[in-house]
């Protein structure tokens, strides 16, 4: 189709629906119609619940074979709808969309033997956050104000993954299930742990990913953050309220600051400066300034190398 | 000055008629071609024309909605205009609306009446909640960035986006039932 059959087609939409279109929104409605609004919601609410009883099935796992896409989705996953397209690069894309909870999400997915980029360029990025699993490497990025993107790439399959949404608590979360499906986890722990969780936090306008694990019988939670601010005395993402001496200390080449009080309960928290990324890692019993900063060592992945300093 | 007395002074062949469409429409006229021509030299000329056609067409045509007509005489004309001025270049915002639903529409090879797909887009429009619709067509007839319509419902760009992606998903199912070749 050349734009001019497109343009023709588009000509074919009756003009009252153009007219439509440009009416201004009438966002306060007449008193007479509450008890219709009222109704009306009893009648979803009633409709939801003989939809759930009735369990109708939903097709959770999308199976295209021609190009060999398999993508899993949530379990509680809603209104999915897919489509194969084409990537900047042509390359055959599987999108699908869907609703979690009432938040939508659009994931993409692609084979290829190198990671690309899946994520829309349009809009200025206000935010971008890189972490590392054993198995997986994740860019998570907020664009302007209300576009949340997550990519990862699976070396193993060779398949590039992104996932977006319409704010970054929910994304994350999401993001974690797909994964998950996937037979990984967004999670950051050693390798012994047990009980581990991935989750996703708001805390100080800042949005967290957070890890918590139990390892050697002590509860750890680990989380990463990233920031513009660059003050010296950098923010305490940990929200984990001390009161004990502080001590200032260094992970790698980043500065860190470490609490521990008398009943044991510790926490360092430490600040890479060039990527904005802010870390934290509290333990709730044994600690000392040696397994604080033991632990935070091990999981402390560079966003990007030390640059040499002459 | 509502629509229907501004279309019986056209009739009476009464320049008035104009002048009301001009103070209640102008913006309108301007803000379509505008996305298409951003040329406000463009722009100008093109919304004269608009009126001129107008003049010229009223009578016989006796539209039922006029801001409608109105609408795609101006984005007619400015078509034109673009075409005559660049052969081979595009506008950005009407072609990536138009990259958007290329895949989803009937390959022009195929043979297809166009009052049967007429009928198929609009009652697929008209089953859709109003607000998916308005979308649609401000997206892909008015040629609105996702960002705009955004702001103009007051929701994310980001729902925009996947209401707009269901849409053309379902109006692709729509013309495969019905045979057409995409």
């Amino acid at each position: 189709m050349n734009a001019k059959h497109f343009l023709e087609t588009m000509h074919l939409i009756d003009d009252d629906l153009l007219e439509e279109a440009y009416t201004p929104i009438k966002r306060k409605y007449p008193r007479s119609l509450f008890p219709i609004a009222i109704a009306a919601c009893i009648c979803l609410i009633v409709g939801l619940g003989v939809w759930k009883t009735l369990n109708i099935n939903r097709t959770l796992t999308i199976v295209v074979s021609e190009y060999d896409f398999l993508m899993e989705l949530p379990d509680n996953a809603k209104h999915v709808s897919h489509h194969v397209t084409e990537n900047d690069s042509n390359m055959p894309m599987l999108e699908a969309s869907f609703s979690v909870n009432e938040n939508d999400y659009l994931c993409r997915m692609v084979n290829t033997a190198e990671p690309i980029n899946l994520a829309d360029s349009d809009g200025d990025i206000v935010n971008t956050m890189d972490w590392q699993t054993q198995d997986l490497s994740f860019h998570y990025q907020q664009l302007e104000e209300d576009s949340f993107w997550i990519s990862w790439y699976d070396t193993e399959a060779e398949t590039q993954w992104c996932l977006s949404g319409e704010d970054s608590i929910s994304l994350l979360t999401t993001a974690e299930t797909l994964v998950q499906k996937l037979g990984y986890s967004m999670a950051i722990a050693p390798d012994g742990a047990k009980d581990i969780t991935y989750n996703a936090v708001y805390y100080k306008n800042l949005t967290i990913g957070e890890t918590t694990f139990v390892w050697n019988d002590i509860k750890h939670t680990y989380r990463i953050s990233s920031t513009i601010e660059i003050d010296e005395y950098f923010a305490d993402i940990s929200d984990f309220h001390l009161n004990g001496k502080e001590y200032n200390s260094e992970v790698l080449w980043c500065p860190a600051r470490i609490t521990i009080d008398a009943d044991g309960q510790g926490k360092i928290v430490w600040f890479d400066i060039v990527p904005g990324l802010l870390y934290s890692l509290t333990i709730d019993k044994n600690a000392s300034k040696e397994s604080l900063l033991y632990m935070a060592n091990i999981l402390f992945e560079p966003a990007q190398e030390q640059i040499p300093i002459e | 000055m509502d629509d229907k007395t501004i279309i019986d002074l056209l009739w009476s062949r009464s320049e008035m008629g104009i002048e009301h469409i001009k103070i209640k429409y102008d913006k309108l006229c301007s803000s379509i071609i505008r996305r298409i021509l951003p040329d406000n030299r463009d722009v100008e000329e093109c919304v004269s024309d608009t009126y001129i056609r107008i003049w010229n067409t009223i009578p016989p045509e006796r539209p039922r909605s006029l801001q409608g007509y109105l609408a795609k005489i101006a984005r007619n004309i400015a078509l034109d205009k673009y075409e005559y001025n660049h052969a081979q270049m595009r506008s950005n915002s009407l072609t990536l609306s138009f990259e958007e639903l290329e895949p989803f529409l009937p390959h022009p090879d195929t043979i297809y009446n166009n009052k049967f797909l007429h009928e198929l887009i609009n009652d697929f429009l008209r089953k859709q909640p109003k607000e998916n619709r308005i979308m649609f067509v401000r997206r892909y007839f008015y040629g609105e960035s996702n960002k705009a319509i955004a702001i103009y419902f007051r929701c994310s760009e980001e729902k925009v986006r996947i209401t707009l992606f269901r849409m053309r998903n379902q109006l692709r199912e729509i013309l495969q039932k019905e045979g057409m070749q995409l």
